[in-house]
């Protein structure tokens, strides 16, 4: 915006005698004369980053961005600019591991900003099943996803956006992979994942349900009938416990086995109590689930609590609702009786030595002290493994992994027609659903500078977020941020650039969760969405970090009035570097560190 | 929710009554003083300066970045030239402009005080506000008696500390009985903008006294002047806060004497004075037990602050 420079306003007076004197020596005019711009070696710059939440986020999610939305009451909005870069937030907002809020700088303050709940609450916002309101032509491409998981679903989101026909397969009879089958309906109800394949198909998505790769149809047809292909096929072998008789009983069940039969709607015979074997999020799921179908659940776990991989908010729950835990315990030995049912299960006390490669301690067995556990029947949650036999040998595997180069590309051998990508729990990486959809989204972009040729890695380093893996879809296409500002999407916000001076304490909204006596009886959901005052309340909280939100700071504070209010009509503000000492004190005193400081030599664009 | 200013945005946008090009250091708080405390007043106001460093600020003849009128004066003359100013505007029925005696702290704790006292006496009708960097910073560092115990200044120097506390300015503008006097601080703008208005409409002398960081005097960093400042108010080494003298009583229908203190802004935090002085090139010669005695002067005339200000009646004797 072109401002009048109040350095053209400046006169200067050329007085040779004390003649030319003004009576009274009354002054004529100005010190704009004076350019004290001149003394200036380093200058701000008004710049968004990245919050530190967006950068902890593996799928880069514009928090802060759609906050200000729903601060705003624009709930549409702040949903559709959600899905930018986080295409499922009914999804997400409800299971999601929450990497943004440990890291959120308002903890320094007083306690993280519930963006989860907040995720949630955009995501009911908007009817799932509604199509992206901006879909591109088709780009002459076509894309096949195999696995309707996270990884798939995104893929496929994402590739649409960019113009690919997408066709999805999936084994069995239900979309939405371990959303579907895995997580159970207490923490993600149904409807919500067919309603967000609904939103799928609406934006034109082929979904072929009961179509397994390698069964009904084999890879080589799709490689030779689709210009890409997306493996995002998951995890759902489980690991075996080793031990004689583990297969000899119907009593004796996988953990991921028992939740997808529950899942769709099958029979599973449990007994009155169930001992669950493992500590992560399937034994927790598991536990969890059979108290609900009515029995006694107790997981047993070979080191202790601390060391438990599954989530510590999940683990507390399930103790709430009577799951109880043996720590320091590991299956030795299964003794069944002569109708296949279990007669105990003798356990060894284990006890934590010094820490093994994944740095938890790790559990060495206490000399010969064994016991018993009285149990019905045996889940075992200790791990799942991939199902690689429908690669048929054609792609390279190793450890467990399809290995994968920076664009997600796998290495096949080029005589079919396809490029193959892969994602989600296939590929080394953890097995989180916002991992698996961060991975769709970058195959998609990778799959999008193939077909244009352009070289994925410079791409790659353009739309980086912050200094995380997290890659940006919205920068991507080129849509514009909601502040239109000059944009650093490397330098991040963390708790060290924020001036907690300028925040007030304010407690967190509580979250309102059903006591375990009721929750345990059902597989309904347990919490209800914030209410759009509790939602407007805590998004009250979030301190914008990195981005300007016209607090005028800057302004109130220049001693050389050298900021400039743009005007009506026009975000911010430009400095007047006529006049600008470069003393940083708006860099000092911005509370979210939206300006930043930079040499006078460095070259670049400001738009004022 | 951010803690923001509550000064009107209009006033923040409107054409400044102090334009850019003035002759301060990087990060000066004696310019960004005025140009807030210029919101407060409007432009109906005359400003009085004796020698300091706003002589040199403003600009040199002919030109001015103050754009209401300005007079420069001896540095011992504030405040008697600031009533002369009001008598000679009171000869011409112009009541309504404020006079503001502005001067630093050598020009108003030492060299300037016979006559601020002989004006606050009288109860002349003026602002006299004393933007205090602490020392003689025009010429180049001097100590003065606004100079807090410890800091290095040129006649100060490592070797020969400053060992007497700082002059306690504002019991003795209250021992003028003068009706109103007030603490204020760059740091905090919306609180020096309530102040700044609020004097328009009081008549007789006004004190204020305003904390201005000097970043070449304090030894900081230009872009640290304002949060060093705030650390200032926050570890109580500064309170900000007013006294009234007169209150309307009802029943009688006219003033009665009232002696109200009010403490504008409390500390979020605890913050040792330590912190403060740790922040600053000027306290680096100060040993832990200095700090130490500074810290329990501080708590102490914190804790005298908070009794006068809880609402009794006082007698700035007390
Ligand atoms: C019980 C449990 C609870 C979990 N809870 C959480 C949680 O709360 N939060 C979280 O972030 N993560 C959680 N996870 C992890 C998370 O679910 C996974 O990381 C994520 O689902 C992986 O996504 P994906 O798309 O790679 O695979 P999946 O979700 O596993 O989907 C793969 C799909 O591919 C299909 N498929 C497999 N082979 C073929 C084939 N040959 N042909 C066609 N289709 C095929 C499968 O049937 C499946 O539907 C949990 C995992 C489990 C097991
Ligand atoms: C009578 C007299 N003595 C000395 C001076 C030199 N002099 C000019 S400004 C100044 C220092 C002013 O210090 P202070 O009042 O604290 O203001 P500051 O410069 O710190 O803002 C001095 C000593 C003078 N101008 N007149
Ligand atoms: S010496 Fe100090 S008070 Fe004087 S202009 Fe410089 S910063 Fe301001
Ligand atoms: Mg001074």
């Amino acid at each position: 915006m072109a401002m009048k420079k109040r350095s053209e306003m400046a006169k200067e007076y050329d007085f040779t005698s004390w003649r030319d004197f003004t009576p009274m020596n009354i002054s004529l005019g100005t010190m704009l004369h004076n350019m004290t711009g001149s003394w200036r070696f380093i200058k701000p710059i008004y710049e968004d980053k990245v919050p530190a939440c967006q950068n902890a986020c593996p799928a880069g999610n514009d928090i802060e961005g759609w906050i200000k939305l729903v601060q705003k009451g624009e709930y549409d909005k702040a949903y559709w600019h959600l899905k930018q870069e986080q295409p499922f937030p009914a999804i997400l907002g409800r299971i999601c591991f929450k990497f943004c809020e440990t890291s959120c700088n308002r903890a320094v303050l007083d306690d993280y900003v519930s963006i989860n709940e907040l995720e949630r609450f955009v995501g009911d916002q908007v009817d799932l099943s509604t199509p992206h309101p901006d879909l591109p032509e088709y780009n002459g491409k076509n894309l096949a996803v195999v696995g309707s998981g996270p990884a798939g679903m995104s893929v496929a989101y994402y590739g649409r956006l960019l113009g690919f026909r997408v066709t999805m397969f999936e084994a069995l009879p239900e979309m939405g992979g371990i959303l579907r089958v895995g997580i159970p309906a207490y923490r993600l109800p149904r409807e919500v994942v067919a309603a967000e394949f609904a939103g799928l198909k609406n934006m034109g998505i082929e979904l072929l349900p009961k179509t397994g790769v390698g069964k009904d149809i084999t890879l080589n047809e799709l490689r030779n009938n689709y210009d890409y292909m997306f493996l995002a096929t998951g995890v759902h072998a489980s690991m075996k416990l080793n031990l004689e008789g583990e297969d000899q009983s119907h009593r004796i069940m996988s953990g991921l086995g028992m939740l997808k039969k529950v899942a769709l709607g099958e029979e599973v015979d449990l007994g009155d109590r169930v001992a669950v074997i493992g500590g992560g999020n399937t034994a927790i799921d598991a536990a969890r689930t059979a108290i609900r179908l009515g029995a006694d659940a107790t997981v047993v776990y070979r080191r202790s609590e601390t060391e438990m991989p599954a989530h510590s908010e999940e683990i507390e729950k399930a103790r709430e609702e009577g799951v109880r835990f043996r720590f320091l315990a590991a299956p030795e030995k299964i003794e069944l009786n002569d109708d296949g049912t279990i007669r105990k299960l003798v356990c060894c006390e284990m006890e934590l030595g010094p820490p093994d490669e994944s740095g938890r301690k790790r559990p060495v067995k206490k000399d010969g002290v064994l016991f018993d556990i009285k149990t019905d029947s045996i889940v075992t949650a200790i791990g799942e493994i991939p199902l690689f036999d429908y690669l048929n040998k054609i792609i390279k595997t190793e450890n467990r992994v399809i290995e994968v180069n920076e664009c997600l590309e796998v290495d096949a051998k080029a005589d079919g027609k396809a490029k193959i990508f892969a994602g989600g729990d296939i590929i080394d990486m953890p097995h989180t659903v916002v991992h698996a959809v961060a991975s769709g989204k970058k195959a998609a972009i990778a799959m999008d500078c193939d077909r244009k040729g352009v070289e994925f890695a410079g791409v790659l380093k353009k739309i980086a977020i912050g200094d995380g893996p997290a890659i940006s879809f919205s920068q991507y296409m080129g849509w514009s941020p909601i502040n239109p500002v000059r944009q650093n999407n490397s330098m991040v916000v963390d708790s060290e650039k924020i001036v907690y001076d300028y925040f007030v304490k304010e407690p967190q909204v509580e979250k309102k969760i059903q006591d375990a006596n009721s929750r345990k009886g059902s597989f309904e959901p347990y919490s209800d969405t914030f209410s759009e005052k509790d939602a407007l309340q805590e998004a009250s909280r979030c301190m914008h970090c990195g981005r300007c939100t016209e607090c005028d700071n800057c302004l109130i504070f220049c001693p050389d009035i050298s900021v400039l209010v743009k005007g009506k009509g026009h975000f911010g503000y430009a400095f007047d570097y006529d006049y600008c000492k470069g003393c940083g004190i708006c860099f000092t005193e911005c509370p979210r560190n939206a300006i930043t400081m930079i040499d006078e030599e460095t070259p670049i664009e400001i738009d004022n | 929710m951010q803690k923001t200013f509550d000064i009107p945005r209009e006033l923040m946008t409107e054409e400044e009554l102090l334009q850019p090009g003035m002759l301060s250091c990087q990060g000066c708080g004696a310019s960004l003083a005025m140009k807030l405390a210029l919101k407060g007043l409007g432009k109906r106001t005359v400003v009085v300066i004796p020698a300091c460093c706003w002589t040199i600020i403003n600009g040199v003849y002919p030109y001015s970045a103050l754009q209401v009128p300005i007079i420069h004066v001896p540095f011992e003359t504030a405040a008697i030239s600031a009533s002369g100013v009001r008598a000679g505007l009171d000869a011409r029925g112009e009541k309504d402009v404020v006079v503001m005696a502005w001067a630093g702290d050598g020009g108003t704790f030492d060299i300037g005080i016979q006559s601020l006292s002989g004006a606050a006496e009288r109860n002349d009708d003026i602002l006299y506000v004393c933007y205090d960097n602490e020392a003689y910073m025009n010429t180049g560092i001097q100590r003065s008696s606004a100079t807090p115990v410890g800091a290095w200044t040129t006649t100060t120097p490592a070797g020969s500390i400053k060992e007497e506390p700082k002059k306690d300015i504002e019991e003795i503008m209250l021992a003028h009985h003068i009706p109103y006097m007030a603490t204020t601080s760059v740091a905090y703008p919306d609180d020096m903008y309530m102040k700044f208005k609020k004097v328009r409409h009081i008549t007789g002398t006004k004190f204020i006294h305003l904390l201005s960081p000097c970043p070449p005097g304090w030894r900081i960093d230009p872009s640290k002047s304002v949060q060093i400042t705030r650390m200032a108010t926050q570890a109580k080494v500064f309170p900000l806060y007013e006294v009234r003298r007169w209150r309307f009583s009802k029943k009688r229908g006219r003033l009665e004497e009232n002696w109200k203190y009010t403490i504008n802004i409390y500390p979020d935090r605890e913050l040792p004075v330590k912190e403060y002085m740790k922040a600053q090139g000027r306290f680096q010669q100060m040993t832990e037990d200095m700090v130490n005695d500074v810290q329990e002067r501080v708590d102490r005339k914190w804790d005298e602050l908070i009794r006068k200000a809880d609402g009794r009646p006082l007698t700035p004797n007390e």
